[in-house]
C-alpha cells in the first residue's frame, strides 16, 4: 500500500467508511497484536488490548493529526491499553520461559532444534532484562517505531531511550556470549 | 558488529514469536466486524451496543439468540429491513425494484426508507466477481445532498445472519444517509442516488487502484415518515457544568438528543455524554453520538413515536473513551506530530443532569 492510498484510507476511515478501517487493519493487524502479546505475553490480554486498540482506532482516528504516523499511534494505543491493564487488574508479567512454545514449520529437525535453541536462548536473555528496557526493544525491533516514536510511547525521554537500547544489546550479546561459552564447555 | 547481529537475531526472534501465535483471520473478521457493528462492545463497557448501526443487529441477534426464529425474506436485503427493528416489524420501508446493468454488473435498488433523520437504501451488486462501493452519494433533485452517515456491507458467506442471496448477488449494501439538514422536507423525497461499483477482485489493488466498473444511477421517490420536533431549550448545571438540551427529533427510526453548549475542554477531551431516556414506556440507555458542530447528538435507534407524556433525558456522566487529547504534545523534531504524553484512559465527569419534559 502506498503512502498517498493509505492517507486516502485515513481520510475515508476518518468518515468511517468500515472498508477502509477493514484495510487498515488488515496493514496493521501483525504489528498491533505482535506488540500486545509481546507484552503481556497472554494471548487472551492482548486479544483483549487489540480488540480496545480497534474501538479506539473506529472511534478517534479523526485525532490522528495530519503527517503523523499512523502504526506508532496504533502501537501507542495498544501499550496505553497494556498499561491501563495493568494498573487496573495487576496483569501478572508471565515468564517468558512460560510462554508458549512456538511451532515452526521447517521441514528440517536439526534446522529446528537449532532455530528452537537460538530462540530459547534469545527468550532468556530478555527474560534477564529490566521490564523497560525489554518494552523499549520490543517497540524498537518489532514494531519497528523510531526513538522519538518509542520515546513518546513510553513518556520517557529520547536520551533515555537511546540509552536503555544501547545497553540492552550489550547485556543481550553479554548474555548470548556466556551461554555459548557455557554450552561449548558443556 | 555485534549489535546489527543482535539486532537482526531479534528481529527474527519477535516475528518467529508473534507470527506463529497470530489470531485467525476469522477472530480478525470478527473482532471488526464487533467494532465497527459494535456488536460485542469493549469488554470494559460490558456486553453493550453503543452505535446506532449495532442497534440495527441487537433486535437480529436476540431473535437468534432467543429461537432462532427466520423470518421468511425473498431477499437478502428485504431480510436485512425485516431483521432490523421498527422500520421493518412496522413495514416502513418501501419495496424500490429497480435495476441497472453496465458491463455485465447489476445494481439493484431493493428497499429504501426515509424519515426526518435518515434515508436507508438497500441494494446488491450481482455479477461475475467480487465488488466494491465506497462512493455513494444522494441527492435530491432539487440538488441537496445527504450526508452519508455509514454503510454496511455484506458479501455471501460473510455473516451467518443472512442467508437469501441470489446465485448471482456477490454484494448486499445498506447506506444511511442524514436528511436531518435538508430545507422544504415534504411527504416525499425526491432522490438521486449514485453508485460507482469497483471491482474487488483479488490481489486487492487498494479502493484508489480498484478499477471502476460503472457508474450506476438511480432516480426515485421515497415516501416521508414523519415525526416530531420538541424544543426544549433547559440548561440544566451539575459539577458546575451547564449542559443545555436543545431539541428531541423523534421518527420512526431513531431519536435524536440535540445537546448544546458543552463547555470547549469537554468537547475537545472527546468526552461523551452518557444518555438514557425514559418515558412511561421505554427506558434505554445504549446509544451512540458524536459532535455536529458545537452540538452534540445522542442517537436512539428504535421508534419511540408513540412515547407520550413525561420524558426525562439524564446524562449520568461525560465519558471519554478514548485519550484525553488536551494533553496530547508535539512530538520533539517532528513538527505537527502530537502525541498523548500522559493519557488517563477515561477522563470521566459525573452529574447527573437531569431534563424533564412533556411530549404531545
Amino acid at each position: 500500500m502506498i503512502e498517498s492510498e493509505e492517507a486516502e484510507l485515513i481520510r475515508r476511515c476518518q468518515g468511517k467508511d468500515k472498508e477502509a478501517f477493514r484495510l487498515l487493519v488488515e496493514k496493521y493487524r501483525a504489528v498491533i497484536f505482535g506488540t500486545a502479546y509481546l507484552m503481556t505475553r497472554d494471548r487472551g490480554l492482548a486479544e483483549d488490548a487489540v480488540q480496545e486498540t480497534l474501538i479506539r482506532m473506529w472511534k478517534h482516528l479523526s485525532s490522528l493529526r495530519q503527517d503523523e504516523n499512523l502504526k506508532a499511534w496504533l502501537v501507542r494505543i495498544v501499550v496505553n491499553e497494556i498499561n491501563y491493564q495493568r494498573r487496573k487488574k495487576r496483569v501478572p508479567t508471565i515468564p517468558l520461559e512460560y510462554a508458549p512454545e512456538i511451532a515452526d514449520d521447517a521441514d528440517d529437525a536439526a534446522t529446528t532444534m537449532i532455530r528452537d535453541e537460538d530462540r530459547q536462548k534469545l527468550r532468556e536473555a530478555l527474560e534477564m532484562l529490566p521490564s523497560e528496557v525489554r518494552e523499549a526493544v520490543i517497540l524498537r525491533y518489532f514494531s519497528e517505531l523510531s526513538v522519538p516514536e518509542i520515546a513518546a510511547v513510553m513518556k520517557k525521554p529520547e536520551g533515555t531511550i537511546k540509552s536503555r537500547l544501547s545497553r540492552a544489546l550489550v547485556r543481550l550479546n553479554e548474555i548470548l556470549l556466556k551461554e555459548t561459552v557455557l554450552d561449548e564447555r558443556g | 558488529m555485534y549489535e546489527e547481529k543482535i539486532e537482526q537475531q531479534l528481529r527474527d526472534y519477535f516475528q518467529a514469536e508473534t507470527t506463529s501465535i497470530e489470531p485467525s483471520l476469522d477472530w480478525w473478521d470478527s473482532t471488526i466486524s464487533n467494532v465497527i457493528g459494535q456488536n460485542k462492545a469493549s469488554r470494559r463497557y460490558g456486553f453493550l451496543p453503543r452505535t446506532r448501526l449495532a442497534w440495527v443487529f441487537l433486535p437480529l441477534l436476540l431473535l437468534l439468540l432467543v429461537g432462532g426464529t427466520i423470518y421468511a425474506a425473498s431477499s437478502v436485503i428485504d431480510e436485512f429491513f425485516q431483521k432490523s427493528g421498527s422500520v421493518g416489524k412496522n413495514g416502513l420501508s418501501q419495496e424500490m425494484d429497480i435495476s441497472q446493468t453496465i458491463n455485465g454488473v447489476t445494481v439493484r435498488v431493493q428497499r429504501a426508507y426515509a424519515d426526518n433523520n435518515v434515508v436507508l437504501l438497500g441494494y446488491t451488486v450481482s455479477g461475475p466477481t467480487d465488488y466494491l462501493t465506497v462512493h455513494d452519494k444522494l441527492i435530491t433533485t432539487d440538488g441537496q445532498s445527504l450526508p452519508g452517515q455509514g454503510a454496511m456491507g455484506f458479501k455471501p458467506g460473510s455473516t451467518e445472519v443472512f442467508d437469501n442471496w441470489a446465485p448471482t448477488e456477490r454484494l448486499a449494501v445498506v447506506d444511511t444517509f442524514d436528511t436531518s439538514s435538508l430545507s422544504g422536507v415534504s411527504a416525499e423525497l425526491n432522490l438521486n442516488l449514485t453508485v460507482p461499483v469497483q471491482d474487488w477482485t483479488n490481489p486487492i489493488p487498494g479502493i484508489a487502484g480498484a478499477p471502476v466498473v460503472g457508474v450506476f444511477t438511480f432516480n426515485f421517490s421515497v415516501p416521508v415518515h414523519t415525526g416530531k420536533t420538541i424544543e426544549v431549550n433547559q440548561t440544566i448545571e451539575a459539577a458546575g457544568i451547564p449542559i443545555t438540551l436543545q431539541k428531541v427529533e423523534i421518527s420512526p427510526y431513531q431519536t435524536e438528543v440535540i445537546f448544546k453548549s458543552l463547555p470547549k475542554d469537554i468537547k475537545d477531551s472527546g468526552a461523551n455524554p452518557e444518555v438514557t431516556i425514559k418515558t412511561s414506556g421505554v427506558s434505554v440507555s445504549y446509544s451512540s453520538g458524536g459532535y455536529k458542530g458545537d452540538s452534540f447528538v445522542d442517537y436512539f435507534l428504535g421508534d419511540f413515536t408513540g412515547q407520550h407524556g413525561e420524558w426525562t433525558v439524564t446524562i449520568n456522566e461525560l465519558v471519554s473513551p478514548g485519550f484525553d487529547m488536551t494533553q496530547a504534545t508535539e512530538l520533539p523534531g517532528n513538527p505537527g506530530v502530537y502525541y498523548c504524553t500522559d493519557c488517563p484512559p477515561s477522563p470521566r465527569v459525573s452529574g447527573p443532569w437531569v431534563f424533564h419534559f412533556k411530549v404531545p
